[in-house]
């Protein structure tokens, strides 16, 4: 009797923590350590002020930041990280205008074993270019990614850059809009999340999560669009544009259908919407669609939450 | 119901480059008219049932498209859609005569139709 029963799957990310300011330094709101106790332990007693760490570095530097080397970089909590494991991180500053609401950080682990992307489009010269990503195993399709530029409109980034809303896209691997699906599809990436990450000053970054069946990001992904002209002026609201569930299935309806509703307070998406922070939740099945984690990001701009990204798994 | 079918002639299968498209304007809506093969035409609603993407500037791969917006993708015979998601698209009978691509008539002739 030694066969496995129900491997639990490996996920990209190991790690979700949500930094939120208080006076001049930085300081964990919540965060999702899985086992990792001890990375959990040393997190919770860290600070960071502006350009300290990697959280105080995407506040400083007002960017999303990759780091892929801990040893003998800036990051602070090496040693905890290397005990767990954890090789890589990615830290994304969340801006409402000029204020720093909070910074997003994740971490990853077994670069040589597990698919994904995190990657980092930065604008320049009227071309995305790949500012910098994380892509675990993905190698091939890490170097097509350094290789390629995107024109506004063109592919997941310069769709995302063109509506400046999130983009969810599917089955990568088959499609043409997807300019990279030839190499996804080989590095079995099948959904791809795509943000824009405003930041003050009016560079222009999108966020991409690639996600693979073996080692998800996520299993499900939720879109919500908060913005005042589409809920209506009346009530904060936020209705759920698109989605993609392994269980479930699709998420959006037709247009004849009235699309799941949040208020603020309400569930998961409804905290984010009242309180304009990123939320991070685990272990109540209930605001985690009866996932393990759950992770919310909300996307501010001209002064609201104009939308919300979910990822769950 | 056995009434005899009668065809609209929409024009001619070079008309249409392989693995290419047009899009014609009927009174059911806009279809989009594929060519997948030598000799192989699939006549579908144009219009992604997603978030309204145009098909017709879809890729084709074997006999499916895959949409243009974000990456769904139908079956050009049943209209189906492929994958996690649920939808599907509109087909409609056309057939191909000394060249000529045929397409029902009946079906094209009202929105409520097929
Ligand atoms: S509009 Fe066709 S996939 Fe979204």
């Amino acid at each position: 009797m030694d066969a496995a029963l129900d491997l639990p799957v490996k996920t990209f990310i190991e790690v979700a923590e949500i930094w939120v300011p208080q006076g001049d330094r930085l300081v964990l709101g919540e965060g999702h350590y899985g086992t990792l106790d001890s990375f959990a332990e040393a997190s919770r007693h860290a600070s960071f002020a502006r350009g300290e760490g990697l959280p105080g570095k995407a506040w400083a530097e007002q960017r999303p930041i990759v780091l892929k080397e801990f040893d003998g970089s800036y990051f602070q909590r090496t040693e905890a990280a290397q005990e767990a494991g954890l090789t890589a991180a990615v830290a994304v500053p969340i801006f409402s205008g000029k204020t720093l609401k909070a910074v997003l950080v994740v971490l990853c682990a077994n670069d040589n074993i597990r698919t994904g992307a995190i990657e980092v489009w930065k604008e320049n010269d009227g071309v995305l270019m790949l500012d910098d990503g994380y892509y675990g195993a993905a190698k091939h399709f890490e170097w097509v990614s350094q290789h390629t530029h995107f024109p506004r409109g063109q592919g997941l980034p310069g769709g995302v850059w063109a509506s400046q809303t999130p983009m969810l896209m599917r089955d990568l691997g088959s499609g043409y809009r997807f300019i990279r699906a030839d190499s996804a599809g080989k590095a079995g990436l099948t959904t791809g999340l795509g943000l824009p990450i405003p930041v003050p000053g009016g560079a222009t970054y999108v966020l991409a999560l690639l996600s693979a069946l073996g080692t998800p990001i996520a299993r499900r992904f939720e879109l919500w669009d908060a913005r005042s002209a589409r809920v209506g002026k009346a009530g904060k609201s936020a209705v759920l544009a698109d989605g993609i569930c392994a269980r479930d299935g699709a998420l959006w309806v037709g247009e004849t259908e009235e699309p799941r509703r949040a208020t603020p307070w309400q569930g998961l998406i409804g905290r984010v919407l009242a309180t304009g922070l990123p939320a991070v939740e685990t272990g109540n099945a209930a605001l985690t669609q009866g996932y393990d984690t759950a992770v919310a990001l909300p996307i501010h701009l001209d002064g609201e939450v104009a939308h919300i990204i979910a990822w769950y798994c | 119901m056995n009434t005899p079918m009668s065809w609209i002639d929409i024009g001619h299968i070079d008309d249409i480059p392989l693995r290419g498209s047009r899009v014609v304007k009927t009174r059911a809506g806009c279809l989009a008219v594929f060519r997948t093969t030598e000799a192989q035409v699939f006549a579908v609603g144009n219009t992604c049932p997603h978030k309204g993407g145009p098909l017709s500037e879809g890729i084709v791969h074997g006999t499916s498209v895959t949409c243009p917006l974000h990456n769904m993708i139908f079956d050009l015979e049943t209209g189906q859609a492929q994958g996690m998601d649920t939808g599907q698209i509109p087909t409609y009978p056309i057939r191909i005569e000394a060249g000529r691509l045929l397409l029902d008539a009946a079906s094209v002739s009202s929105r409520s139709a097929a």
